[in-house]
């Protein structure tokens, strides 16, 4: 047997074209040389430990066709997936897009028909709801986490209108900060006030995903990828571009602007698998949109209706202090995965 | 356990002895087969085949990260190594502990019995 082995080395490299091309590429002159030296080495204790070799390889060698044919596929499927991107791209941006057109109705309301407005708002309520229904039966997949930060926004303004303003401000109406408290701080205490509810709502969020069953699969890739905390709150901002814009007119391209920079900022996260890349590109996305605000804010001033009893400066140091607090609640993911992991030790992962 | 780690386990067999064999150093395929082979008391005896099934696997998963050695390897040797990444090496501990852990609890269920 041992005068034959440099044809069962040939056959062997024959057989290796059942493999893809690709794996053939990779790995074939690997496979080759190991296959080699194992024979070599049996070779020294004789004819059986030749045998057992050859039927060890003989038994796993379909198995390892198949296997491989099989991955390659899914390689192919993946790297084909610029469809199911797309797709997944589109389903993210629809809330977006909602909000878009939600904007410019509003801004045309008097010349619509009152009726055709009323239509139109159910049409969009209803649109919110589908998409958050579908997200919800689909156990949260990645294109409704914008979706939530937005009604989250949503939801936080009625905190803000029924808690702070009802309950918390009446208490603290007489205080007023100390006079040494730069302007600039007080304006970005005063947003605070406006955006803390959102703390609330994703900590609620976080511990219902982590309670309740059915969600728990999303509070575990919550867990493994935190990017994911920050994609929901990163659907908060054509929330605050929205309510920035609100009493100002002729401010469409400025919003359309934003949404696109938001947009790409949404889709370069979809196409990127390192957490801090991803978390980048949602940051930047952030900041950019909100500098056009910024901008937009300041050079339409003269025509709002702000123009009356405020002045560009503190429209723009509002604009501002809202572009901080979004950012604040975007570190806040990466910040609460700095934190050390609860370590699962053989006593916790006994019965008890 | 770090949560990254979380998904990967239990790991089977084979595939814990791999990582366990990369774990001094890189090593070429046939020096993981044969230390698996030593690893495991003869018992996983993997071929050539299931090797670079696993290695690939492991690849895609960035276990572990293929060295493309410049010096001369040595005769027949391939001159492709692997070794262990950083994820790689957290996964490893993680089923280390693991493991650790069901031994742990076994060995006091058993003393319980004898008591």
């Amino acid at each position: 047997m041992r005068k034959s082995i440099p044809s069962i080395r040939r056959l062997y490299g024959l057989l290796l074209n059942l493999f893809p091309r690709n794996y053939r590429h990779e790995y074939g002159e690997e496979l080759q040389a190991v296959f080699a030296l194992s024979l070599a080495d049996a070779a020294k204790f004789g004819n059986m430990e030749i045998a057992k070799v050859l039927l060890r390889e003989l038994v796993s060698f379909p198995q390892a066709v198949f296997f491989e044919h099989l991955r390659e596929r899914r390689k192919n499927r993946m790297t084909k997936k610029i469809g199911s991107h797309f797709s997944e791209t589109i389903a993210v941006f629809i809330p977006f897009l909602v909000v878009l057109v939600l904007f410019f109705s509003m801004g045309a309301i008097q010349y619509i028909p009152a009726r055709v407005v009323e239509i139109i708002r159910l049409s969009l309520i209803g649109i919110l709801l589908v998409i958050f229904a579908v997200g919800l039966t689909r156990r949260l997949p990645r294109w409704v986490l914008p979706f939530i930060g937005f009604v989250f926004a949503f939801a936080n303004l009625f905190i803000y209108l029924f808690i702070f303003e009802e309950i918390v401000d009446p208490k603290w109406r007489g205080f007023s900060f100390p006079p040494f408290v730069s302007q600039f701080v007080v304006d970005f205490v005063q947003t605070g006030t406006f955006w803390v509810g959102i703390i609330i709502l994703v900590f609620l969020f976080v511990v219902f995903s982590a309670l309740i069953p059915v969600f728990r699969p999303f509070y575990q890739r919550l867990r493994n990828d935190w990017t994911l905390l920050a994609f929901i709150l990163y659907g908060i901002t054509p929330f605050a571009i929205l309510i920035t814009f609100d009493d100002y007119h002729h401010a469409g391209p400025y919003v359309f602007v934003s949404f696109l920079i938001l947009a790409l900022g949404g889709w370069l996260y979809l196409h990127n698998n390192v957490s801090w890349k991803k978390f980048m590109f949602l940051f930047l996305g952030l900041t950019l949109a909100m500098v056009v605000t910024v901008i937009g804010a300041v050079v339409l001033f003269e025509d709002s209706v702000y123009a009356s009893f405020s002045t560009w400066q503190t429209s723009m140091a509002e604009t501002i202090t809202t572009w901080m607090w979004l950012a604040v609640f975007m570190l806040l993911p990466p910040l609460i995965n700095l934190l050390p992991q609860p370590h699962i030790t053989s006593q916790s992962t006994a019965p008890s | 356990m770090s949560g990254d780690t979380l998904s990967y386990l239990p790991l089977t067999e084979p595939t814990f002895y791999i990582l366990l064999s990369l774990a001094p150093g890189k090593k070429h395929g046939y020096a993981i087969s044969k230390d698996v082979k030593a690893l495991s008391s003869q018992r996983v005896n993997l071929s050539t085949s299931t090797l670079y099934t696993a290695i690939g696997r492991l690849l895609d998963q960035e276990l572990i990260e293929r060295l493309f050695d410049d010096e001369d390897s040595g005769p027949g040797l391939p001159r492709k190594s692997y070794t262990l990444t950083e994820l790689g090496k957290r996964v490893l501990e993680a089923e280390t502990n693991r493991l650790q852990g069901m031994v742990n609890e076994a060995r006091l269920r058993l003393r319980e019995d004898e008591v």
